[in-house]
């Protein structure tokens, strides 16, 4: 009979075996007691049986006790993984202020990876959705009228034709006719301005699918006069009656034209090239209509290239060949000294630009790029603050990783475990920034107009885009800590009085720095960009920008109301200064016109700016030399020319004073130089101008300028629309600001610089984080040397300069190597811009006071906090 | 006799047969029946039985009931009713199989 005593010897030789399971162990126990009892049973002792039966057991069971052990601890997968869910909810709560840390920036640097990946989505997403849309292209056109060359997207309305019938390799090709719409439309006693007017072919509605909602396009291109609504604008016009078979009509010419309507189109998507001001649709008819409507003959003529083709190639195709080809048809149809040649662009390139065609693109593939970049970098930094958070945080989980590893724990376990841990904080971290960015996303599409849409479950690729991220996240940021866990022996770990040593250039200082680097170069950026802006906003342009207004004029009626309504509107209380003019100067773009000047070889096309007697009154410019247009003169408005300086210096005039200039067929002179002003974006420099008057008031002044007295605009503008709508009763009154026009040039680089400020902030602020978290593990290491100097009389000073000046080092090394990265991302920004600041030392050394302030702000918190310390506290424990 | 390698392709079957004669059994005495029955000529090992307890038991062939005897844990396996067929498959499984041995052994 065993005893109680005996059973006990047994158990313990059992667990220092340490089978892996406890159900194993008390099976072995009981098989080892029923075979010492047999053997008690047969006379021997309990020692003596006991022996026998381990010697048996180990002499032929080694190897299967061994391998038993294996299969139990396969089967308890499932029960180590929730060990370490356990443990690593445990570790969560109790380094509760680290593992915040962490959180938090985790939830940063995600929320900044998906907020940036919802933009570069959308931005390269433009125009994809057409079918076959990879071998879809829009024939452009460069031409060399001027100095420069000129890109434009206007062909000839023969080309397309002419491709189908010779270029084999072509599938489809259609032409796309923009109408002037000036002309309102009427639909029961109502009129409707503003809207995109387009004449198509059939072929049209093939290469880009835009379906139809209600009615049909089967019988559309068989009689004239029949149009397709866009949806909102058919919403616009008819509210909720049912458009199909209405009639609206419009008056040209005096004849009033009937259309009728056969259908609806679906709106098109936000993300193609057809929402531009001018190349989006509203209404389509066709071709036959606009052929109808101006008695139209389609013909090769230079002065006729407004309209873009596209062309679909067939798979396949060599886009170089297609080109070659449709310039051999040119010079075939136009003539051997063609001045223009087409080339071909990708409509999906058309957003964005990429190939850095010379026509200015809405989108810009520099800012994705960079935009890519920073959100990678800031989940870079984040995942750094894990990676040394978790190194940092051996010192205080030695105990455990030294019971582990004594346990057996290898290295794979360490790494799964660690991986297993970075997953569950990260999983929390996405799942919080993705709550987080569908908050926040209305907002910064508010504020930076980003118009952005972030519907979670019908983006496939983002959330396996997501979950892949997460997965890599996890394995770098937990698979550091483990590597390097592993090292350690447990000995070192288990061993209280032995701290580990760093070694003088760790990994974690290297992290430290490269983070720092990161979050002071897009510092600088951002005080560069930031500076550059308020630059181009406060330049002195050479005219007044402020309380001027613009307001379109509609050029058929002009003849006889212009000089009506720039008296009647000069009445008004609050307007200082009226004037007729062409082009907006906040609208970027001047008219050309054939120039001969005296002197020069070749006649040139010369920028051209209709003004009249009170313009520079009105918009605040300065003469340079000569006069300026005088109403005595009569002779004036002809034979009268102002240039600028730029014109001037383009020549090289000694004397531009009384040149003759034949201006398209007028002879004029120059009587005047005025001073430069800034007509374009500040990204050129300023071209020469000619400035002229005109009695051709239709096809020149567009615009009526007013100069508005400080005070009482409200009440202004009530009395403009009144004066307004008594002259032109059924146009609208619109009107525009001239800073608000000259500030949406810069719309981009405005977002541009907005983004930057945010991300900015929210790299220093995950620095920081991390920075923190590294600083309270390294006072928590040096508690007991910090009590042993106060006893010896530190003071609190002291003690701070003891925490941060090893951080301080490697903040302000990260900032060096952040300087020469800056400086050359910045160059390339600002050769954009031909006015611009110059990169000097003021804005590294303000990024570097800014980021060294801050992360001393920091490590001061958890240093004070140290040093306040009683020391009796951190010297008694142990 | 050094069985070892015959008796790992039938020990699930002596484990089931034994099992379906006497009800409820705990190791030990699996392998002092075995012992016993084979008159001394197979011995099971803790190593060989045990994992396949588990295995069987994990299949849900076999289930366990532990009882406190002698100031310690045994853990008495018995089987199931899915392992009650089982066993009876395996048996007659193992009649054909040894048939079939006898005639390619005695020819």
């Amino acid at each position: 009979m065993l005893t109680k005593d005996h059973i006990f010897r047994i158990k313990r030789s059992v667990k220092r075996r340490g089978l892996g399971s406890f159900s194993l162990e008390e099976e072995l126990i009981d098989f080892i007691a029923c075979a010492v009892h047999e053997k008690m049973l047969d006379g021997d002792s309990f020692e003596e049986g006991y022996r026998q039966v381990i010697i048996e057991l180990e002499s032929q069971e080694i190897i299967p006790i061994h391998q038993s052990s294996k299969l139990i601890k396969d089967l308890n997968g499932y029960q180590m993984l929730q060990n370490y869910i356990k443990i690593a909810q445990r570790n969560f709560i109790k380094h509760s202020s680290n593992s915040f840390v962490n959180l938090v920036g985790l939830v940063l640097g995600l929320s900044s990876v998906l907020i940036i990946t919802l933009y570069v989505q959308n931005e390269v997403s433009y125009d994809d959705y057409h079918p076959n849309a990879d071998r879809l292209y829009r024939v452009n056109t460069i031409a060399y009228f001027m100095e420069e060359p000129i890109h434009f997207s206007g062909t000839s309305l023969m080309l397309h034709q002419a491709i189908l019938d010779e270029i084999p390799q072509v599938e489809t090709a259609v032409y796309k006719r923009t109408l002037s719409s000036s002309q309102p439309l009427k639909f029961d006693e109502k009129l409707f301005y503003d809207y995109r007017f387009n004449c198509v072919q059939k072929e049209f509605f093939e290469i880009f699918d835009i379906p139809v909602i209600e009615g049909g396009i089967d019988d559309f291109f068989e009689s004239p006069y029949n149009v397709l609504l866009s949806t909102s604008f058919a919403v616009k016009i008819f509210d909720t009656v049912d458009p199909v078979g209405k009639i609206i009509s419009t008056e040209k010419g005096g004849e009033t034209y009937n259309f009728k309507v056969v259908g609806v189109l679906a709106d098109l998507p936000d993300n193609t090239h057809f929402n531009s001001k001018w190349d989006g649709i509203d209404m389509i008819s066709s071709m036959e209509t606009y052929k109808s409507m101006y008695n139209y003959q389609l013909a090769w003529d230079i002065n006729d290239m407004n309209d873009p083709t596209y062309l679909k190639l067939k798979p396949g195709t060599d886009e170089g060949e297609v080109v070659t080809q449709i310039n051999e048809i040119l010079k075939r149809k136009v003539g051997e000294e063609l001045n223009y040649e087409h080339y071909l662009q990708p409509v999906q390139d058309i957003y964005l630009n990429a190939r850095k065609s010379g026509i200015e693109s809405e989108g810009d593939i520099t800012q994705v790029y960079t935009f890519s970049l920073i959100g990678l970098l800031i989940l870079g930094i984040a995942c750094i603050n894990y990676i040394n958070l978790t190194t940092g945080k051996i010192t205080v989980r030695t105990k455990e990783v030294g019971v582990r590893k004594v346990l057996g724990a290898r290295k794979n376990q360490f790494l799964t475990q660690f991986i297993i841990e970075a997953f569950l904080l990260s999983f929390i971290a996405l799942v919080v920034s993705l709550m987080a960015v569908s908050v926040l996303l209305p907002l910064a599409n508010n504020s930076l107009d980003l118009g952005l849409r972030f519907v979670f479950f019908e983006n496939w690729g983002l959330i396996f885009g997501l979950f892949g991220l997460l997965c890599v996240v996890s394995f770098i940021s937990g698979g550091f800590p483990g590597l390097y866990l592993s090292k350690f022996t447990s000995i070192n770990l288990l061993n209280s009085n032995i701290t580990i040593r760093n070694r003088r250039f760790s990994l974690r200082k290297a992290l430290v720095i490269f983070q720092f680097g990161i979050s002071a170069a897009i510092i600088v950026c951002t005080i560069v960009i930031v500076n550059q802006l308020n630059f181009i906003r406060t330049m002195e342009l050479g005219f007044d920008k402020e309380s001027v207004v613009y307001i379109p004029l509609p050029h058929r009626e002009m003849k006889e109301k212009a000089d009506v309504i720039k008296e009647q509107f000069s009445k008004v209380p609050g307007v200082g200064s009226v004037s007729l003019t062409g082009s907006s100067l906040g609208s970027g773009h001047l008219m050309a016109q054939y120039t001969e000047i005296d002197g020069q070889e070749a006649p040139s096309f010369q920028l051209t700016l209709p003004v009249d007697h009170n313009f520079i009154n009105t918009m605040g410019m300065k003469m340079q030399s000569g006069r300026w247009f005088d109403p005595q003169l009569t002779t004036d408005i002809d034979e009268g020319l102002v240039v600028n300086e730029a014109f001037v210096e383009q020549f090289g005039l000694q004397n531009p004073l009384g040149l003759k200039i034949n201006r398209s067929g007028q002879q004029s002179v120059i009587i005047g130089v005025v001073k430069d002003f800034h007509f374009t974006a500040l990204y050129n420099d300023i071209s020469p101008v000619i400035l002229h008057m005109t009695r051709d008031y239709s096809w020149n002044y567009t615009n009526l300028v007013v100069k508005l007295n400080k005070g009482a605009v409200d009440n202004t503008f009530t009395n403009l629309e009144e004066e307004w709508s008594a002259i032109f009763p059924d146009r609208p009154f619109e009107w525009e600001f001239l800073d608000a026009q000259l500030e949406s040039m810069y719309r981009k680089e405005a977002i541009f610089g907005g983004i930057f400020k945010v991300f900015a902030l929210i790299a220093i602020t995950v620095s920081c984080l991390g920075l923190f978290g590294l600083v309270s593990f390294s006072v928590e290491r040096k508690s007991r040397e910090i009590g042993i100097r106060k006893v010896l009389g530190a003071t609190i000073s002291n003690i701070l300069l003891l925490v941060s000046k090893e951080f301080s080092k490697l903040v302000l090394l990260g900032f060096l190597i952040a300087i020469p990265a800056a400086y050359y991302f910045l160059q390339g920004w600002l050769s954009g811009f031909k006015y611009r600041i110059d990169i000097n030392y003021s804005y590294f050394a303000l990024a570097g006071l800014i980021t060294l302030v801050i992360a001393w702000l920091t490590m001061s918190y958890i240093s004070f906090k140290a040093a306040k310390e009683n020391p009796v506290d951190s010297l008694r424990a142990d | 006799m050094n069985y070892k390698e015959l008796i790992r392709g039938t020990l699930r079957t002596i484990i089931l047969k034994l099992l379906s004669e006497n009800g409820k059994m705990y190791g030990y005495e699996i392998t002092q029946k075995v012992k016993e029955l084979s008159s001394d000529e197979i011995s099971l090992t803790f190593g060989a039985l045990y994992p396949t307890l588990h295995k069987l038991e994990k299949e849900g062939v076999l289930t366990t009931v532990t009882e406190i005897v002698d100031h310690r844990a045994r853990k008495y396996y018995s089987l199931t009713e899915k392992g009650s067929q089982t066993a009876e498959a395996k048996i007659q499984e193992c009649f054909e199989f040894s048939k079939t041995m006898n005639l390619i052994m005695q020819s």
